[in-house]
């Protein structure tokens, strides 16, 4: 009985392995000769039609990049004709499991998704998706690492913002921490996770020792406060924002600032008491019975205010006009336990 | 008007959770650290050594006051403009 393979059949069974394509081929010719021979068989070609063998493009080049758990593929042809590129990938670097191929296709730059994952990667190309290169295989592991939420636009599911803020201010002999929303002191703020928003209720968090710091949290019932940022990222949690009481301002001394009138207007002022311990330039507040307008900033130097700078000189004053000096400790209220921060809305690490 | 809803220990962090609630469900809660303090500088805890000094009472009265009377202000210009209440 005669063996009845073509060279087409041959071509395609052995795709792109010219060694066992020409293995094949020198068998069947081998077998046409014993045919002819003995007589066993027709000698004369089997498949006239047989298309004639293409061979395979050189290897492409192909440069594999992670970041930001997606990988990120770029091929470039070695051959100005359409090229069919085959992408496959593995966790063992002698791709014997696990093995992913992509499909087959003529593009070029390719991002897949994929957090976390580290993988090797290799490639083959054909003119035909018949005939195919050998492998080009990427040397090492390459991997896609983590999804950041700073890579994302603000409030995909990734991303948690909130519009809290997170002072304190002095209360006796410890501090009091507020969280409030935009609508200041004891309003609301809202929470948001990726296309979701909840709404959270004002807390005053009372007897707070001076000098601490922390985190800020909502856990669903109350608020925490945590000294490590990690500490408030439980799944549920919400982080609010960073709280930093300041010391206790037991040594602060507002200053006492009078006011010089000539003919009605403030034309300049006295350091009567130039205030110790000010971390700021403490606000002066120009009030008088008759009198308007007028302005001036302080410029503190090593805990006293060491120069009063006129703004306007106002209009009507009396003789003696009050000015009144206020803060003076950085990010708070005169008297101590201030403290500043929020998150700005968007939460990435810096809250 | 804001007035006490509830208000419990929670001993794992040391807070006396105090919640106010006004007749429109709105909320704020007001907590009192009366477990520990911690060191800013080492992280190390230390009780609270304040606590017989502590008021509460005095506290809910001070916040509901100055939130009641946030409130109140805000329900006159309400009023006064013809504005919808939510």
């Amino acid at each position: 009985m005669a063996l009845s393979v073509n060279l087409a059949q041959i071509n395609s069974a052995a795709r792109g392995n010219s060694d066992l394509r020409e293995t094949l081929t020198s068998i069947h010719l081998a077998l046409q000769s014993l045919y002819a021979q003995t007589g066993s068989a027709p000698i004369a070609k089997i498949d006239t039609r047989v298309a004639s063998f293409t061979s395979p493009p050189a290897p492409s080049q192909l440069s594999v990049s992670g970041a930001n758990g997606s990988f990120s593929v770029a091929i470039t042809n070695s051959a100005s004709a359409p090229v069919y590129h085959e992408l496959s990938s593995s966790p063992v670097a002698n791709f014997v499991s696990g093995v992913t191929v992509y499909p087959v296709s003529t593009n070029t730059s390719y991002v897949l998704p994929n957090p976390g994952a580290t993988l090797y990667w290799r490639l083959r190309s054909s003119y035909n998706q018949q005939n195919w290169s050998s492998y080009l295989v990427q040397p090492g592991a390459v991997s896609s690492g983590l999804v950041s939420s700073a890579a994302t636009g603000s409030n995909l599911s990734l991303n948690q913002s909130n519009y809290a803020t997170v002072d304190s201010v002095a209360g006796g002999g410890t501090a009091t921490v507020r969280v409030y929303g935009s609508g200041g002191a004891g309003t609301s703020w809202a929470s948001i996770l990726g296309s979701n928003s909840k709404v959270i209720p004002s807390g005053t968090i009372m007897n707070v020792a001076y000098a601490a710091s922390g985190f800020v949290v909502w856990d669903g019932q109350k608020y925490q406060m945590k000294p490590q940022l990690a500490q408030t990222f439980p799944d549920t949690w919400v982080p609010v924002g960073k709280v930093s009481v300041i010391a206790n301002a037991s040594g602060l001394v507002l200053p006492v600032i009078h006011a010089v009138v000539t003919g009605g207007a403030i034309v300049a002022y006295q350091i009567v008491n130039p205030g110790n311990g000010l971390t700021s330039a403490p606000l002066l507040t120009i009030t008088d019975s008759s009198g308007s307008g007028a302005t001036a900033t302080t410029v503190v130097s090593a805990g006293s205010v060491t120069q009063i700078l006129p703004g306007s000189a106002g209009s009507g004053y009396s003789a003696t006009p009050v000015v009144t000096a206020s803060g003076g400790v950085s990010g708070g209220a005169a008297g101590g336990g201030g403290a500043s921060g929020n998150n700005g809305g968007r939460l990435y690490a810096n809250v | 008007m804001f007035s006490l809803h509830q208000q419990y220990l929670d001993l794992g962090s040391g807070f006396h959770v105090i919640e106010l609630r006004d007749e429109r469900g709105n909320r704020h809660l007001l907590q009192l650290a009366i477990g520990y303090d911690a060191c800013p500088a080492c992280g190390a805890v230390h009780p609270k050594d304040n606590l017989g000094s502590l008021d509460p009472a005095a506290a809910v009265r001070e916040v509901a006051q100055a939130l009641n009377t946030s409130q109140q202000q805000m329900l006159t210009y309400a009023v006064k403009h013809g504005l919808t209440v939510r």
